[in-house]
């Protein structure tokens, strides 16, 4: 009995310790994680990829802050796109968030009269940023993001 | 050219020894009978002095005589092939060369020196005045990097595909996924985010530009009104020119569908080859009396066979893929509408090379 017990608290007090640590931290984003997601189901049709000069005139990012990046689009037909982009510093990846924000809500706004269906995509787009890397994702399944986030 | 010396065989004995005579004869009289004889005086004298006289003609008759020889010999210079006495001995003449008469010698006139300070007149090419009646002609490539530094673009979805997937470089884009012409002309704030939305006909005002490209129609094809589209192209036409004088405006064709994708992927019921055609037959009637370029870029997208957009030119049957934005890229360089020249009637002498046609490089466009 008394062994029975020692373990179990034993036990208990190991597990309570490994909760109080925390998640691990989330490896950052790569370019690899694009071609991923362009070969999973996530998007309805296959994107065309865009020249990192036209992607910052869409975006309205800063070159410069840009050490790499894989960015994709719709050629017109839906509202799907992807960038993982990858800064020279973290504040340069966080102010760029904003720009995509930006982007999510004029999408849906043009998107809206013009092909009503995408708005629910752009409605759960992915906009996240680790470290010094971003990634935007407007999907039609957005399953293989979700496993891809984890 | 020397006399032949078979000519002179072929002269009679008579003539002969006339010639002779006659030529032995101009020089001196004392040498009439040639160098071998004494002088007629002398060998007179001589003989009047050891011998009797002999009965000699009456000079009259030997005045006579001498015109007719003289006569006779100048007959024989201007005979055809007639060389006259045997001159210095020359080369001969080939035989394939066709002897013709010769004209009477003549002092060979100088060469009056052409003048030199003045270039002879060269055609100036006379720039051929365009047809609008017709879309814009091919001709040589424009420069891909420099051609579109001063060029806007106003349009839809497929011209924000161009400007994303083409691969242009430079030009300002004042697109709107389904823009429509009646937008344009009626000042929707369109362009921009948030609260700081403004109307394409306010953003061209802001900046000069040296070409206007326009791409409009798809999304008003659910009008079936092609007259009603081509009143407000001309509308667009009118403000254009007005905000932009010195641009040279390219109203694009709309480039046919695929009509199976289309049905496949949903698209609306309006959006059909045959509501196509027949607004582009009115965009290009206003072209013509607009007098602005037509630009026919169906010709590089669409399958001449079935007039459609090929199926694998397209995912949803409207839009292209990138292929096919970069073909309508290479069709815009190739179409500029620059001034073509055709030879024309000399006129002031011009200090530069004659150009060649066709290969004479291309006019900057007006600024």
């Amino acid at each position: 009995m008394k062994k029975f017990l020692s373990v179990f608290l034993l036990t208990g007090f190991l597990l309570s310790l490994s909760a109080c640590q925390g998640e691990s931290p989330k490896a950052d984003f790569a370019l690899a994680d694009a071609q991923t997601l362009l070969d999973s189901a996530a998007f309805s049709e296959p994107l065309e990829e865009l020249d990192l000069e036209i992607a910052c005139s869409l975006y309205g990012l800063d070159q410069s802050k840009i050490t790499e990046a894989a960015v994709y689009g719709s050629t017109g037909a839906t509202a799907e796109e992807l960038a993982v982009l990858v800064f020279t510093d973290a504040e340069a990846a966080s102010a760029a968030k904003a720009n995509f924000e930006t982007r999510i809500s004029d999408r849906a706004e043009a998107m809206k009269d013009y092909i009503p269906t995408e708005v629910p995509k752009l409605e759960k787009a992915v906009l996240e940023v680790r470290g010094n890397t971003l990634l935007f994702v407007v999907a039609n399944d957005y399953a293989p993001v979700e496993e891809l986030l984890k | 050219m020397p006399r032949s010396p078979a000519h002179s065989s072929h002269s009679s004995h008579a003539s002969s020894r006339s010639a002779s005579h006659a030529s032995s004869r101009a020089p001196s009289r004392s040498s009439s009978h040639g160098a071998s004889h004494p002088s007629p005086r002398s060998s007179r004298s001589s003989r009047s002095h050891s011998h009797p006289p002999l009965s000699s003609p009456p000079r009259s008759l030997m005045a006579a005589l001498m015109l007719c020889l003289t006569a006779l010999l100048l007959w024989w210079l201007n005979l055809p092939g007639g060389q006259g006495p045997v001159q210095a001995a020359g080369p001969s003449p080939s035989p394939s060369v066709e002897v013709t008469a010769t004209p009477s010698p003549a002092p060979t006139p100088m060469p009056t020196p052409s003048p030199t300070s003045e270039p002879t007149p060269t055609p100036t090419p006379t720039p051929v005045a365009p047809d609008y009646s017709q879309s814009v002609p091919a001709g040589d490539a424009a420069d891909a990097d420099a051609w579109f530094q001063d060029a806007v673009f106003i349009g839809d979805s497929r011209t924000d595909g161009f400007h994303l997937y083409s691969g242009v470089k430079g030009g300002t884009y004042l697109v709107h996924t389904g823009l429509t012409v009646f937008e344009v002309i009626g000042h929707e704030p369109v362009l921009g985010t948030g609260e700081n939305k403004y109307s394409v006909l306010s953003a061209l005002g802001n900046k000069q530009y040296g070409k206007v490209y326009i791409a409009l129609g798809v999304n008003e094809l659910g009008w079936f009104d092609a007259d009603a589209y081509s009143e407000a192209m001309g509308k667009l036409v009118d403000k254009i020119r007005a905000l932009q004088p010195d641009a040279v405006l390219y109203i694009q064709a709309i480039v046919p569908v695929n009509s199976e994708v289309c049905k496949s992927k949903g698209q609306p019921y309006y959006v059909t080859n045959e509501n196509i055609s027949n607004y582009n037959e009115a965009l290009a009637q206003l072209c013509e009396e607009k007098e602005v370029w037509l630009v026919n870029i169906a010709e590089a997208l669409v399958d001449p066979e079935t007039g459609e957009l090929p199926a694998d030119m397209t995912h949803d049957g409207v839009h292209f893929k990138k292929a096919g934005y970069q073909a309508w890229l290479e069709y815009l360089l190739c179409h500029t509408g620059q001034p073509q020249e055709e030879p024309g009637e000399a006129s002031l002498p011009s200090q530069e090379p004659v150009p060649t046609r066709g290969s004479s490089p291309a006019p900057s466009p007006e600024i």
